[in-house]
């Protein structure tokens, strides 16, 4: 029951922080009232009342933001502000956004494709079971994992070490 | 001078000194700063722009749950009730509260 709760209160404060920000204005404007009733029942004028309870609450601003922090929606908002202010930067110099972009997906395309094969060629999904320092799979039990290790033959004469020149 | 008179709290006051008073209605911000300075005998005082975000922190976590309603400031405010898996949390705060606060004072009082 929990975590339903919480989830509902992330994502209000998510998709609706205009929302979220009134309604916490207006609880604080609220304690600041009540603040500045309190002292003028103590006998100071409306304004020093207002002034003085202003002094005593501290920075508004502060405690605003530390309730948006505990809401934890101020890391995905910073996000989204970076990632702004990037586009517009990207925006203003397109000559490098394009430089940068295909130098960069030339870069990273590949490695997909050959992280896949590479995983299936050479070590297929008995690869957990490797001992370390041998390529040899010596611990596939079932039939589709046997025949995923053909490869083993090729793979642990990768892995033999050369002959000693005294064995002979 | 009663504790009530001393925080200018009238009777029937989200911080009023009865207990029962408490428990019948759900505290807003404001009432829990008094009822904290007035159940310790005005000796803790919770800062009035700390309160706040320690609030929406247990609002957050889903210990405590949130809702508008008439108040007694006569205008609606911002409530705070319990959930159930807050008083839990809040039986084993107590505890672990008890537990370090009983080897506080033995160890005073050995040392």
């Amino acid at each position: 029951m929990r975590f339903p709760r919480i989830l509902g209160h992330r994502l209000r404060s998510l998709f609706r922080p205009a929302h979220a920000d009134a309604e916490l204005q207006r609880e604080l404007d609220l304690h600041l009232d009540q603040l500045t009733q309190e002292l003028i029942a103590t006998g100071l004028s409306e304004r020093d009342a207002a002034l003085a309870a202003r002094r005593e609450f501290g920075s508004m601003e502060r405690t605003k933001d530390e309730c948006r922090d505990m809401r934890r929606v101020s890391l995905v908002d910073d996000l989204l502000k970076d990632l702004g202010y990037a586009i517009r930067l990207l925006r203003r110099s397109p000559g490098f956004t394009l430089t940068a972009s295909s130098r960069s997906l030339s870069a990273s395309a590949p490695t997909p494709p050959f992280s896949a094969s590479s995983t299936h060629f050479f070590f297929g999904r008995c690869r957990s079971t490797i001992p370390s320092g041998s390529f040899r799979c010596s611990s596939a039990t079932s039939p589709a994992s046997r025949s995923r290790c053909r490869w083993r033959p090729a793979i642990s004469s990768i892995g033999r070490r050369p002959r000693r020149a005294s064995s002979r | 001078m009663s504790p009530a008179e001393t925080v200018g709290l009238a009777p029937g006051h989200a911080g009023s000194a009865h207990p029962e008073d408490h428990r019948a209605r759900a505290p807003h911000g404001w009432g829990i700063s008094k009822r904290i300075q007035l159940h310790s005998g005005d000796t803790l005082s919770v800062g009035q722009g700390s309160l706040y975000p320690a609030l929406h922190r247990l609002e957050h976590q889903g210990w405590i749950r949130a809702e508008w309603k008439a108040s007694d400031l006569g205008r609606d405010a911002k409530v705070y009730t319990l959930t159930r898996e807050g008083r839990k949390q809040l039986e084993r705060e107590l505890k672990s509260w008890e537990r370090l606060s009983s080897a506080v004072q033995l160890l005073i009082e050995r040392a």
